[in-house]
């Protein structure tokens, strides 16, 4: 069974998105493609034939393959196995230096478990065009552990920072290319209205967008606009009836005008004064934005941009409908040339991002033991916590980057690892670098509880580090353990020294007085993590807990041993 | 030793190095290092040799990662090695000077994580039969087989 490795500078990207709706993200990646394939970099996107991005790539004369996306939910659910079976197999052709970006929340489910059935990756880019998913427990687990994580826009990508310590974000800025920038500029129409200023709107109708307080707020500040265009297509119907019914209730039906989908901006920019972002705060960076500077347009957002590109433009922030009617009344900032913009909005810092991670992975450097990932905190983790109380003084042997310290007061880590150690302390937790090779540098019954998971098979001497075991617990303290039972996929980790059945791992404590509590097969299939953190136990679930007794289940033996009194 | 090893790798390491292509692979007979190589370091010079056999000392070895660390270092940059062990079956236990066996993927990452450009990597089946039959062999992960992989020094 021969495999040959593709050559290195092949960079390629693809695209994968559900073309569910044709927002932001969407355009965005229409736009990402054009400026790549320029560039002379293969892309592809892989979307629904009949969705309307397909139907605009093609248009564009972009490389379009037909992937389905089905939803995760019945009743589509039936779907999902030939959907995926599809993506893997589109995906099998990727070469491990194509850069295969997720443009949605689904398309990154998707190519996540596709690739895990994979033996070889190409780089998986999780692109977050919202903050939504950063709530969402799944999909952070998800991000822990696969692909790399860029948000488009400096919010974005703070917030994944705040919600997934330790995790590398890299961030993005939304663009326009060239070309585009120029024809916008040329467009560019002087201010309509002397008096109060006409306030466009271009979004979509969702909750998200922030239309309604929108209205709130202009209905409380009637002076300082003249009228309001909102161009959104109603994309959530409940929703757009309760924009329109508000606008009645306000008596505002004949100075705010609900526009509908618009496709002609430079017709809708004519005949505004300012642009104002109602956003509430769960998305990237807008598009128009960029646009409406283009076009001489003063933006207004409700949420301030934190990023460098955004200082010194003549963009302003409000939260109050004072401070908008504020903003309404300023002079419009200095018009801005094409050139000047592309500076700050051009494609060549995402074109850079994605050539650094394209080339990151293709450099062996990179490369981790696989053993790396099960360091970080598991689904499972109240199958190891639960052996012991919280105000428990744990030592944890082998410890990673410490995770466990988290579900205790009184905790210390002792790991050889010195990249794992200075991660573990980063995150607060207490570690120290120590050889297990060596006597523990603590005192005789010093601790109530000791973990020792995933090390014993690492280890020359393992009898060695049990002894050392029980003699820092106290009379009564227990230790948990656990290690790969004698499988084929031990060896499938070449620092793995040797591995244990029940009847071995209970006599390695045994032999060193510890008595043996309880003992047994936990399940570690590929996934298991993922699966036990969605329970509300946060343990394995029972069924699959219970399939590690049949041997053909990839399964750890483990033990819960006490020091007798 | 040699009737120990009821299924003898060399056989299968000359067929790999014919079938590779790679000419500079056995060419020199004293960069073959087999079971009867066990000390470290190599008596070899920093960059001094453009090819090198490994088949034998990786599953005696209780520390692989130095292994590959010394290979790094004689090999000059660019130079092929071909490493074979043997795959994780229960046969290997037969041999009492074996301390572990490999996969695929374990051979793999060893030389990858160590800045190794891993070229192609397999499975050889030990079985001496006719071709079509050994290539079935080379799949089925119950009977003696080793793993190989060749990679470039960076």
């Amino acid at each position: 069974v021969t495999e040959t490795e593709p050559c290195a500078g092949s960079f390629a990207v693809w695209i994968l998105d559900d073309g569910l709706i044709m927002g932001g993200g969407q355009r965005f990646a229409l736009r990402l493609a054009g400026v790549l394939r320029r560039s002379g970099i293969q892309t592809r996107l892989l979307a629904p034939a009949d969705s309307a991005l397909a139907e605009e790539a093609r248009r564009r004369g972009l490389d379009v393959a037909d992937v389905r996306f089905p939803r995760l939910l019945p009743p589509a659910v039936t779907r999902i196995p030939a959907a995926l079976t599809g993506l893997r197999r589109e995906l099998a052709r990727a070469t491990p230096n194509t850069v295969v970006i997720g443009n949605t929340a689904r398309c990154q489910a998707y190519a996540t478990s596709s690739l895990l059935t994979m033996r070889r990756w190409p780089v998986l880019v999780h692109l977050m065009h919202e903050q939504d998913s950063a709530n969402r427990r799944t999909a952070r687990a998800v991000y822990r552990r696969f692909g790399v994580l860029v948000a488009v826009g400096e919010n974005a990508a703070q917030t994944y920072r705040e919600r997934l310590p330790g995790v590398e974000v890299a961030t993005v800025s939304n663009f326009l290319d060239m070309a585009e920038m120029r024809r916008i500029e040329a467009a560019r129409t002087p201010a309509p209205s002397p008096g109060a200023p006409v306030v466009g709107v271009l979004a979509r109708l969702i909750p998200e967008k922030g239309v309604l307080e929108l209205v709130e707020e202009l209905a409380q500040i009637p002076d300082a606009w003249s009228s309001a265009r909102i161009a959104a297509p109603p994309q959530d119907v409940e929703y757009t009836r309760a924009v329109r019914g508000r606008i009645a209730a306000l008596g505002l039906t004949d100075r705010i005008h609900l526009l509908g989908e618009v496709s002609d901006l430079d017709r809708f920019f004519a005949e505004v004064d300012v642009l104002v972002v109602p956003s509430v705060g769960n998305e990237g960076q807008p598009t128009v934005i960029i646009e409406s500077l283009l076009y001489g347009r003063p933006v207004i957002v409700r949420r301030h941009l934190w990023a460098q590109r955004f200082e010194d433009l003549p963009i302003s922030s409000y939260a109050q409908p004072r401070e908008l009617a504020s903003a309404l009344a300023a002079a419009p900032g200095p018009q801005l040339s094409a050139e000047e913009l592309e500076l700050r909005f051009g494609a060549n810092e995402v074109l850079e991002t994605l050539r650094r991670l394209g080339f990151a992975a293709s450099s062996p450097i990179t490369a981790r033991p696989s053993y790396f990932d099960w360091h970080q905190e598991p689904g499972y983790y109240r199958d190891v916590t639960r052996h012991f109380a919280t105000t428990d003084r744990i030592l944890d042997v082998g410890c990673g980057t410490a995770w466990i310290g988290d579900h205790f007061d009184d905790y210390v880590g002792i790991d050889d690892s010195e990249e794992a150690v200075e991660q573990a302390r980063a995150r607060g937790r207490n570690a120290l670098v120590h050889s297990v090779n060596e006597p523990f540098p603590f005192e005789d019954s010093s601790f109530d509880g000791v973990v020792v998971k995933d090390l014993l098979e690492h280890v020359r001497d393992p009898a060695a580090v049990v002894r050392e075991i029980r003699r820092v617990l106290r009379p009564g303290g227990r230790v948990f353990a656990s290690s790969p039972d004698a499988q084929r996929w031990v060896w499938d980790d070449y620092t793995h020294m040797r591995p244990f059945t029940r009847v071995g791992y209970r006599r390695l404590f045994a032999d060193q007085g510890l008595a043996i509590e309880t003992d047994g097969y936990e399940s570690v299939m590929p996934g298991i993590g993922l699966v036990s953190g969605v329970t509300r136990r946060r343990r394995r679930p029972r069924l699959l807990a219970e399939l590690a007794r049949l041997p053909i289940i990839r399964r750890n033996v483990w033990v819960l041993a006490r020091r007798p009194d | 030793m040699a009737r120990r090893m009821a299924a003898d790798p060399r056989v299968a390491v000359e067929t790999l190095v014919r079938e590779l292509g790679v000419e500079r692979l056995g060419t020199d007979p004293s960069a073959v290092l087999d079971a009867s190589h066990t000390e470290l370091p190599l008596p070899y010079a920093d960059g001094s040799l453009d090819a090198l056999v490994i088949a034998g000392p990786l599953e005696r070895s209780a520390d692989p990662v130095a292994w590959v660390r010394e290979i790094r270092r004689v090999l000059r940059p660019g130079s092929p090695v071909l490493a074979v062990a043997p795959d994780a079956g229960r046969w290997v236990w037969n041999d009492p000077d074996v301390r572990r066996p490999y996969t695929r993927k374990s051979l793999r990452l060893l030389f990858a994580d160590h800045q190794f450009s891993v070229r192609a990597s397999g499975y050889r089946s030990l079985a001496r039969v006719p071709r079509p039959l050994r290539l079935a062999l080379d799949r089925f992960p119950g009977r003696p087989r080793v793993t190989w992989v060749l990679a470039l020094r960076p």
